[in-house]
């Protein structure tokens, strides 16, 4: 992968404008940018296609779905080769929004949204501890979100 | 202090429409609004309305497009969990934090952690640095415990019944 996936300027400065703002009218970022409508739209399925862009959405606010409680959970495998089947079932639990596979202590690094803590403790204990595979957990709630943000683009 | 300052944040209230519209603008925030007004069977001013609703109430804050960090050159994602010299340096390294642009998110946790924060950088060098020059230089941050992630899974919103 060369730098950037030869993203130029135009690209990025694109970007800045549109992962902030979806919705956005292309007329607009055509003018900030100091180029034609055409050449947003090109550039924008360019980038499509290149899956630098890989989809857009409108950020729900948990808490005000009743999802209260954001929650951190490192996960201990039996052995190290039941990740695979162990993330097949951890993408079943739709409570659980994100999964990694990590160094350090924990095999496998969730983050997970439950109304309340009760909830919670139905997710843990009903269905993430019932997982062939899992030894054991650890979990961190989040008491506040301080910050949360996508990756500098123009840096 | 108030007792309100202290109170949940309540959830808002959505009927199933929300839900549906919610739905399908999660999923494409460029999808015209008569397109989900003919999938929801209301017109499209209704869908206008109600999205701006939603807006109003905080349900949805904004919309974006999602990149992949990795075509742009973001190819490190690591977790950290932060140790306080003293619990009381929370609100300072926080603000600091924040001032780390590849610092992505960053929570106050219970657990062995006081901060866990989310991190992208373009090279496992660059979180070193990153760790070394910039971390480490806050006041308060006694060290810090980093968990790579080799590849993530998965990743979505909150689910809508």
């Amino acid at each position: 992968m060369t730098l950037r996936n030869n993203l130029d300027d135009w690209d990025l400065k694109i970007l800045d404008i549109i992962t902030k703002n979806a919705r956005i009218p292309f007329k607009d970022v055509a003018k900030e940018v100091g180029i034609s409508r055409a050449a947003v739209h090109q550039r924008v399925n360019r980038m499509v296609d290149l899956e630098v862009i890989v989809g857009s959405g409108y950020h729900i606010n948990p808490k005000k779905v009743e999802f209260k409680t954001c929650t951190y959970i490192g996960i201990f495998l039996d052995k190290g080769g039941l990740f695979t089947e162990v993330v097949k079932e951890l993408e079943k639990i739709l409570e659980i929004v994100e999964c990694h596979y990590t160094t350090g202590q924990y095999a496998i690094f969730v983050k997970v949204y439950a109304k309340d803590n009760e909830h919670l403790k139905n997710i843990l204990s009903g269905k993430i501890q019932k997982i062939q595979g899992i030894a054991s957990t650890e979990t961190f709630i989040s008491l506040e979100e301080s910050f949360k943000r996508t990756i500098p683009v123009n840096a | 202090m108030k007792t309100d300052d202290y109170l949940e944040e309540k959830p808002a209230a959505i009927d199933q429409l929300d839900e549906k519209i919610l739905k399908l603008i999660t999923k494409n925030a460029r999808i015209p609004f008569l397109e989900v007004a003919r999938e929801c069977g209301v017109s499209g001013a209704a869908i206008h309305q109600r999205v701006q609703r939603l807006l109003n109430i905080g349900v949805v804050h904004g919309s974006e497009f999602i990149v992949s960090p990795q075509k742009l050159g973001y190819n490190t994602c690591a977790y950290m969990g932060i140790y306080l010299d003293k619990a009381k340096y929370h609100a300072q390294v926080a603000e600091a934090l924040r001032k780390i642009p590849e610092i992505v998110e960053c929570h106050y946790t219970t657990g062995a952690y006081a901060i866990f924060a989310k991190i992208q950088t373009k090279t496992n060098k660059h979180l070193k640095r990153l760790i070394d020059e910039e971390l480490q230089d806050i006041e308060g941050i006694a060290r810090t415990e980093t968990f790579i992630s080799l590849e993530m899974d998965f990743k979505r919103q909150v689910p809508i019944k």
